[in-house]
């Protein structure tokens, strides 16, 4: 069953490239071991909030984050914090699988570990675990030897989520997971999502409106850079508090 | 100006289901207009043409229905819409059994059991208009998309009820006086329960559009507010 406690807690959160602002005084509470679903418009800002709940957003030129994010009541963009360990609790899953093209389908799953400080002994056991907990095991077991582009779309997805949880995440990112692959393939990462849901706190950034409502706990709507509306999903999607929200998820235009 | 969908098709096909809505929603008005200009002249030709148009009623519940299935399936309706489509399931059954019940008093009528005009008639028509402010006010609230009719039409249920106590109070008085044949008189009691049923139904539409336009499901409120909670075993 899921908890209602917050994971990441986010505070009066401005986001910018340059002059351009893009979030305006995002307030928002993740909960934890909840699925998070984020919707809007192209270039409403979802993206950049993702990277910006891992900091990634300000590996990009002239990029700045004003407010503040606590993971588990820590400030994640204190001065004491390393932005690469950050991201060792807070994995993400970008749109286009991509995993290491060179690598073995298990050195793909151990990717995380080799970065960030070895890979121990019991290396076999955590590619196996990481794999099942993706769902893939049964798929790849014969060829981990096998280099992870030679998988298929759907399935290097699902790598790329197994090397994200091999480092054992609090929170995991996904920006579009399924928007690269087909439907069977995008049925088995939404049924991922929803078992991974209940061991990590998950927020992911979709396009598609019928995805947020079958794999997500809570949708937030975000519009011109600020959020509209964030509640659960079943609500969101039946009954909307906010206008913009009705017209925006039945497909009005003013 | 209200927001008109991206898609026009969807738009196109929101309007329609409305169009088909007010077509039968007309349709099973004329019914009961029908059933009770029989009932008061015995006209059993009306009668006969008014069983008639149940017919199009039932296949206009069964259309309207695949209609608002085909819709859910290409368009993955939400929010309002989605609750307007599936006011809109629910509206096409209430209506549907208002049709069955105009069209069984239409066969009493039919039938002509004896002493039932102008008396009986008489007894039941101030059911019958109770009964048709019910159904006025739902069906204007769904013309006019207006949650306050919609509330007033539930609450004229309330007079319909006391019509109805007081035609089978006044039925049974004269059934046990002798004045009215007890065949008769049953035949009566039970066209007065067609009518009080209508209202019942033009109810449920009410509630219906109730939750379509404000999200708000106020079905056996007062009931289960006060139903005792906790498992049973």
């Amino acid at each position: 069953m899921s908890t209602t406690s917050t994971k990441l807690s986010v505070s009066d959160l401005d986001a910018s490239y340059g002059d351009h602002q893009v979030l305006h005084s995002i307030d928002m509470d993740i909960p934890a071991k909840e699925v998070t679903a984020l919707i809007g418009p192209s270039g409403c800002g979802k993206s950049t909030y993702l990277r910006c709940l891992n900091r990634m957003h300000e590996l990009t030129t002239a990029a700045t984050v004003n407010g503040t994010v606590q993971l588990d009541g820590a400030d994640i963009y204190h001065d004491d914090i390393d932005p690469v360990l950050l991201r060792r609790h807070i994995g993400m899953v970008f749109q286009k699988p991509a995993p290491f093209p060179t690598w073995s389908i298990a050195d793909n799953v151990l990717a995380g570990l080799k970065l960030t400080g070895g890979v121990p002994d019991n290396a076999d056991e955590i590619v196996e675990k990481a794999l099942k907990g993706a769902a893939l095991w049964e798929e790849v077991k014969d060829k981990l030897d096998k280099p992870g582009t030679s998988l298929s779309g759907g399935q290097q997805q699902r790598l790329c989520i197994a090397r994200a949880i091999t480092v054992e995440p609090d929170v995991l990112l996904m920006d579009e997971p399924c928007s690269a692959i087909d439907p069977v393939a995008t049925a088995r990462v939404e049924n991922l999502i929803h078992e991974l849901g209940e061991n990590y706190t998950i927020v992911v950034v979709t396009h598609n409106m019928q995805q947020a409502a079958r794999i997500s706990d809570k949708t937030a709507f975000l519009m011109m850079g600020e959020l509209v509306e964030f509640d659960e999903t079943s609500k969101l999607f039946s009954n909307p508090s906010k206008q913009e929200t009705e017209d925006y998820i039945t497909g009005k235009f003013g | 100006m209200t927001p008109k969908h991206t898609v026009q098709a969807y738009q196109a096909e929101l309007q329609q289901l409305r169009d088909r809505l007010e077509a039968m929603t007309e349709l099973v008005y004329d019914m009961i207009a029908n059933a009770r200009e029989a009932l008061k002249t015995g006209d059993v030709e009306l009668a006969e043409q008014t069983v008639q148009l149940d017919h199009q009623v039932n296949q206009q519940e069964v259309e309207i229905d695949r209609f608002c299935l085909e819709i859910l399936v290409r368009r993955q309706s939400v929010a309002g819409d989605l609750r307007f489509i599936l006011a809109a399931m629910k509206m096409v059954t209430q209506l549907e059994r208002i049709g069955d019940q105009a069209a069984s008093v239409c066969h009493a009528v039919t039938d002509q059991p004896p002493g039932l005009q102008p008396a009986g008639a008489d007894l039941v028509d101030d059911v019958a208009q109770a009964a048709k402010t019910v159904i006025d006010k739902a069906i204007t609230a769904f013309l006019q998309e207006g949650v306050d009719l919609a509330f007033e039409a539930i609450d004229a249920d309330d007079d319909v009820n006391e019509e109805y106590d007081r035609a089978s109070r006044k039925l049974l008085s004269q059934m046990s006086d002798g004045e009215l044949a007890m065949e008769t008189g049953i035949s009566i009691q039970s066209i007065a329960k067609r009518f009080e049923r209508m209202a019942d139904c033009a109810t449920n539409i009410a509630e219906a559009i109730i939750f379509a336009l404000d999200a708000q499901d106020i079905r056996h409120r007062d009931k289960l507010a006060s139903a005792p909670t906790g498992n049973k075993v």
